[in-house]
């Protein structure tokens, strides 16, 4: 029974999505182009940059690599550059894995469960559902971003370039390599976060509802940029708060650490919730 | 199927629903529930459904309690409110996807349900593009596919045409000459008194004869 309920969820809550694919295509290719055109600026300002070139990894990295600390220099907070592409892709991530459930929930995934007479097979089969649904939105993502990169001349390459630190408010002293570093373990690092993050707003969601959590977790993002903590799950999404890459940066180890934590917690909880919650629908005459 | 309905109260949002209802259903018998708007009918058959839990009391399916034992009632049937299939598919996919969960019944009886509600097995238009009416008669069709032994029906009438009230009627009185325990809520009276062998009346969270 769980297999047919995987299978309606992944044909149905992914493969049938083509206008949300569409859409993240769209958002994504113009976002990826905006790193472009920062290097177009740079060229301008700093033509000494322009020894490098750039790679594929680097319109990743400039997507999803959040932003570095903000610092208090002689007193004065110089303040933050809010990281504005990292916060739109991990809204957007959220956002792919929030109504799917809940419509389901409401609708015909009502009719299912009651044909097979229990609702944990429902929950389960959504877990792997926003599992499958996060990863492949983010390696979509990562496609549109490389992508991107050879429509406006990159290299096609893993290896991300130093000057990127630039762009994510990095501090250069501090980081861990001097001319490339490989983003895979970055890479995996984040896609897991992700998916920690999906399944907390589907548990929210049982308890809330789904925009409420939609909220809960935009704020959770956010307040997340302003202090870097182990507490605010969204530092280890951050590639400029990581210590693969500057030495001030949070642990990959625990976070994945973390990240699975909150993942089984989730899974865990969700499946409690759910057995207690009253399926309510629209109208209650 | 029989199903007791043991002094159940159901509270939501400090408002009392309904308030200690206890009654005997058996099956082969039509049960209708009248009532006006918010006089609970619907989290009546969102009760016996399995879909919410009393605040107190008890409901059980051929001595199952439900919620404890089992789920929900091990073979029903539902249409509650507006029935909620798949946009993009058809008629046929739609039930086709439904019938695929247990694998009770094969393709013939797809074809043979979409017939007596009215729609078309060979029909390719998406479900996004029915009329109310159509949707309707495809909610009941997914209702009555597996021939279930509770069928639990909110507003059978709803959106249909003179000729789809009768076709509903006949449809529902066959599944209750095959043993189904039917519970209906609906707003026409006349319709009810046609069909049903007993008449509860919701009001104000009780329900009585």
């Amino acid at each position: 029974m769980f297999f047919k309920f995987l299978w309606h969820d992944m044909s149905y809550g992914i493969f049938s999505r083509k206008k949300k694919f569409l859409a993240g295509f769209c958002i994504f290719f113009c976002l990826s182009f905006y790193h472009f055109l920062t290097l177009r600026i740079y060229e301008i300002t700093f033509p000494e940059y322009f020894s490098i070139s750039s790679t594929t990894a680097d319109y990743f990295m400039a997507l999803v690599g959040g932003c570095g600390v903000p610092e208090i220099q002689e007193g004065i907070d110089v303040g933050l550059t809010m990281p504005v592409m990292w916060l739109g892709f991990m809204l957007w991530m959220q956002f792919v894995s929030l109504y799917y459930p809940f419509t389901d929930l409401l609708g015909f995934g009502k009719h299912v469960m009651l044909l097979s007479g229990n609702r944990s097979s429902w929950w389960f089969s959504k877990c792997l559902w926003a599992v499958g649904n996060t990863a492949i939105n983010y390696i979509l993502i990562f496609l549109i971003s490389t992508l991107c990169g050879l429509c406006t001349g990159g290299k096609l390459s893993l290896q991300t370039n130093w000057y990127v630190a630039r762009e994510l408010n990095m501090r250069l002293d501090l980081l861990t390599f001097e001319d490339t570093k490989n983003i895979l373990p970055f890479f995996f690092l984040s896609l897991l976060v992700l998916i920690a993050l999906s399944l907390l707003q589907m548990t929210l969601s049982l308890a809330i509802s789904p925009m409420f959590s939609y909220f809960f977790l935009a704020a959770y993002l956010i307040a997340g940029i302003y202090y870097q903590n182990a507490a605010f799950l969204g530092n280890y999404a951050m590639a400029a708060r990581s210590d693969i890459y500057i030495s001030t940066g949070l642990s990959a180890g625990p976070g994945i650490l973390v990240a699975l934590w909150v993942i089984f917690l989730n899974v865990f909880l969700g499946y409690l919730l759910l057995g207690h919650k009253d399926l309510l629908g629209g109208g209650e005459g | 199927m029989k199903i007791e309905v043991v002094n159940v109260t159901k509270i939501l949002r400090k408002c009392r629903v309904l308030d200690d209802v206890s009654l005997v259903m058996e099956q082969g018998t039509i049960y209708g529930l009248k009532g006006i708007n918010g006089s609970g009918k619907t989290m009546f058959l969102r009760l016996l459904a399995g879909l919410i839990y009393p605040s107190s009391g008890s409901i059980f399916c051929d001595g199952k309690k439900l919620g404890k034992d089992i789920s929900f009632p091990p073979d029903v049937g539902l249409l509650l409110e507006a029935p909620a299939f798949l946009d993009e598919f058809t008629a046929a996919a739609n039930l086709r996807l439904l019938a695929n969960i247990r694998q009770k019944v094969r393709e013939m009886r797809i074809k043979e349900v979409l017939d007596q509600v009215g729609l078309s097995y060979t029909d390719t238009r998406k479900y996004r593009h029915f009329s109310l009416g159509m949707k309707q008669r495809l909610g009941i069709a997914g209702a009555i596919l597996e021939h279930p032994q509770l069928l639990l029906i909110d507003e059978p009438t709803n959106a249909l045409d003179t000729k789809g009230v009768e076709m509903v009627k006949e449809l529902l009185l066959e599944e209750k000459e095959k043993g189904a325990l039917v519970v209906l809520a609906c707003h026409d009276f006349s319709f009810l008194e046609e069909i049903s062998d007993y008449i509860y009346t919701v009001q104000e969270g009780k329900v009585f004869q």
